[in-house]
């Protein structure tokens, strides 16, 4: 994944997250849904559904907080190797302006023999 | 043609300039927020100071001066803990940028001088090659001295080359010849 992917991904990421209800919100629901269940005494087949919606959320929460870690890391690697690679550029165009400035006293006083 | 390779001092120059350049704008970034909340304490103050006008030339009721007042002292009081947290702030960020500008400098006078003990090697090098050209053209023309002239009017090679005074001076008292 290049550079530029990385970081465009993260950005999108964290505007999705920003735009849609968090996993911990659903996580609250499905909580809420499951004491609800437990407290009005619904079947066990209801209740037993609900605790693994509310495990799915968690281990969806989980995957998630893992995966954007993951992306942040990726997108701080990638600028970090920009800066790197401009700063690499830099020295480049400064050895040639100092190649430049070397070669005109070089041809300054170069004899014609 | 290849791109030149640059040396360590290049290097470490071009990350002096982009520390610098990072500093810079951080700085400027950092002054220009402190400004803003100095401004807005300043407002918030003027305010407070107004309900208090305003309620003396009997616009508003005490009651409403009052609550204008407070809450604008209240801003004002909020604004000063955060122009408090910034001052820390502002002065690491001037501390860091002072440093990288000393950084700068010295990364710039290793690269300048790197440059000049180049110029030194290359311009040492010139100087023999020049020498040697010389040395040889001077050889020719004697030969030519001689076939065109015989014995005639010595064999010295005065006949044909006077040094300058500047010549003389740099082979015989090693005195530079003005720039």
């Amino acid at each position: 994944m290049t550079k530029q992917t990385n970081i465009k991904r993260g950005q999108q990421e964290a505007e999705t997250m920003a735009n849609e209800p968090t996993l911990a919100h659903k996580i609250g629901q499905a909580k809420l849904r499951l004491n609800t269940l437990l407290l009005t005494g619904e079947s066990t087949t209801a209740a037993r559904a609900a605790l693994k919606s509310l495990t799915d959320e968690q281990k969806a929460l989980g995957a998630a907080a893992a995966e954007q870690a993951a992306n942040q890391h990726a997108a701080r690697q990638s600028l970090a190797q920009i800066e790197a690679d401009r700063i690499a550029n830099d020295a480049v165009q400064l050895a040639a302006a100092r190649a430049n400035r070397i070669s005109m006293i070089s041809q300054r006083y170069a004899g014609s023999i | 043609m290849n791109a030149p390779i640059p040396t360590p001092a290049l290097q470490a120059l071009a990350a002096a300039r982009s520390r610098l350049a990072e500093c810079a704008e951080r700085s400027t970034s950092a002054h220009s927020a402190q400004t803003k909340l100095l401004v807005r304490k300043s407002e918030s103050e003027a305010a407070a100071a107004l309900a208090i006008a305003d309620h003396k030339a009997g616009s508003i009721s005490e009651e409403v001066a009052a609550l204008r007042r407070a809450s604008s002292l209240q801003d004002a009081a909020d604004l000063s803990a955060l122009i408090q947290q910034g001052a820390a702030h502002l002065s690491k960020v001037d501390q860091e940028f002072a440093q990288a500008q000393a950084h700068a400098t010295g990364a710039e006078r290793d690269a300048a001088r790197e440059e000049d003990l180049i110029a030194v090697s290359v311009l040492d090098q010139q100087i023999k090659t020049l020498e040697a050209n010389f040395l040889s053209a001077m050889s020719e023309r004697y030969r030519l001295h001689i076939k065109t002239n015989g014995n005639r009017g010595g064999q010295s090679t005065f006949n044909f080359y006077q040094p300058t005074q500047a010549m003389q001076e740099l082979i015989k008292r090693n005195q530079p010849p003005a720039a």
